[in-house]
């Protein structure tokens, strides 16, 4: 540095460093009752809950990743074009502002603001045929007067018509061809995975536990196969698993978390949502344990697997079944301290809290009435995420504070419930 | 400009770090971390003269194929 008199301070000068290689972010591990990258790194997440995802063109040029792969939706041009209102578009901007997670319902109906039947925007379906007569009370199926023809609800697909369930691979039976649905949710995981972020994909949501035709989400479905055979759920179990979880498979994610089901105790007659099914808790566990089972196969990766109805902090979980041995990351149950973190993860299951993250409240309006994104208006960004980093040095340097400029309508009741807020 | 790959461990050197004087003189003074990258988010850390991958820090495990920043300013 050059010396003037008693000049003492130099400019500063930045030094860029280049770090070669992949980065090894997935698929996350638990260790040593920390949630890390698959290099060892903490990992905070930090997620957004586009659950009605299905709601949307995956981008302008298609519904599928290959037709999406390097193309440029972007939210500013949104503004003008209304064709890259898309996946592709939201996706980009959740990462540019910081977001390292997504929430994806991959079954997604009218709870969640996707389609009645489980349908996506563009008319895909992710089973073919529906249930014959005779299954749980109260529901009658088929719907539309046989199992070919196309349901008004969700709750009579046969689940075991999901596709090949031995190669994860779609089929096409009575004019629907599943594959053409699971492509489009191979689009959002792998997407994300470009632009380094997770998917926590909820593979059945169960909100409100009711048939759908009083409210209720994927609960039925459950109920309704279970009742024609076990095995249908088993099978929609392995596909998924054969799919996702292989690693041969050509939609293999590493970058994934099953989210399962949602928060909804519907087998507890104490749960104060009030929609008491016996016996659910034991066909919720089946599909659990089989999935936990298929992903201990050589061959394939096991993922880590969370649910808010079964965790530390919640006195509500089943205690029939064995769910310990399966779910690895800590679940928190709805609106329960003290642990409660708006809805999503906190620690790891079976040791002390360790850190926390906010995921943007559960989106059920999530781009169906644009509450979440506005196209019109792009400068309306989310919440922002609170993040609680215990124990350990720093939050990750991917996560900044976020712009926050959303009105606090949407998301008072979250704030409000925050005990460490108060 | 200095390159290490992702899988480097925490504690590995990355660059050693050194202050002249125009005229030659000695450089007797310190090096710190200063905006706007400081020590790029307690990533990396001065050692001596060293700058590394910090111990306390997150590691550059997911970092492959980024360029990340540092910014550096000398005080005597």
């Amino acid at each position: 540095m050059w010396r003037y008199g008693y000049a003492t301070v130099s400019p500063p000068v930045t030094v860029p460093i280049t770090i070669t290689g992949s980065s090894s972010l997935f698929p996350l591990m638990v260790s040593g009752g920390v949630l890390q990258t698959a290099g060892g790194t903490p990992y905070l997440i930090l997620g957004d809950a586009p659950q009605g995802a299905n709601n949307l063109p995956l981008c302008k040029a298609g519904n599928t990743y290959a037709a999406c792969t390097g193309t440029g939706d972007t939210l500013s041009g949104a503004q003008t074009d209304s064709g890259q209102r898309s996946f592709l578009a939201y996706i980009k901007d959740r990462q540019a502002q910081g977001f390292n997670s997504v929430w994806i319902n991959i079954l997604c109906e009218a709870y969640t603001a996707c389609g009645s039947n489980g349908s996506t925007q563009e008319g895909t379906y992710p089973f073919t045929t529906q249930l014959s007569a005779g299954v749980h009370s109260p529901d009658t199926c088929p719907e539309g007067g046989s199992t070919a023809a196309t349901p008004g609800s969700a709750n009579c697909w046969d689940m075991s018509t999901v596709g090949n369930t031995s190669t994860g691979v779609g089929i096409t039976v009575n004019g629907r061809n599943t594959e053409l649905y699971w492509q489009n949710i191979d689009g959002y995981i792998k997407l994300a995975n470009d632009l380094g972020l997770q998917v926590l994909a909820d593979p059945i949501p169960t909100d409100n536990c009711n048939s759908q035709s009083q409210g209720g989400s994927f609960g039925f479905i459950f109920l309704n196969n279970n009742t024609k055979n076990a095995a249908k759920i088993t099978g929609y179990t392995d596909f998924v698993a054969n799919r996702y979880s292989k690693i041969s498979s050509p939609s293999y994610a590493s970058n994934l978390i099953w989210f399962l089901f949602n928060d909804y105790t519907c087998w507890n007659p104490t749960s104060p949502f009030g929609n008491y099914i016996p016996g659910a808790d034991t066909v919720f566990y089946n599909f659990v344990s089989r999935l936990a089972a298929d992903e201990a196969q050589t061959g394939y990766t096991k993922h880590l697997m969370t649910t808010e109805t079964y965790g530390n902090s919640n006195w509500l979980s089943d205690t029939v079944n064995t769910w310990s041995t399966c779910i690895t990351l800590n679940g928190v149950y709805y609106n329960v301290g003290p642990d409660y973190d708006g809805g999503l993860l906190s620690h790891v299951q079976g040791t002390a809290p360790r850190y926390w993250s906010r995921a943007t409240m559960p989106a059920k309006t999530f781009l169906g009435s644009m509450q979440v994104i506005n196209w019109a208006a792009p400068g309306l960004r989310v919440a922002v995420p609170r993040i609680y980093w215990r124990g350990l040095p720093a939050p990750p340097k991917a996560i900044q504070p976020l712009a926050h400029s959303v009105s606090a309508s949407s998301f008072g009741n979250c704030y409000s419930r925050e005990p460490q807020d108060t | 400009m200095p390159v290490t790959p992702a899988s480097s461990p925490k504690g590995t050197v990355v660059a050693t770090v050194r202050a002249t004087w125009s005229d030659a003189s000695q450089f007797t003074g310190t090096i710190s971390f200063t905006a706007p990258n400081y020590g790029d988010s307690g990533t990396f850390a001065l050692s001596g003269s060293n700058l590394v991958i910090s111990s306390i820090g997150l590691g550059i495990s997911g970092d492959g194929g980024t360029i990340q920043r540092v910014t550096l300013v000398a005080e005597q």
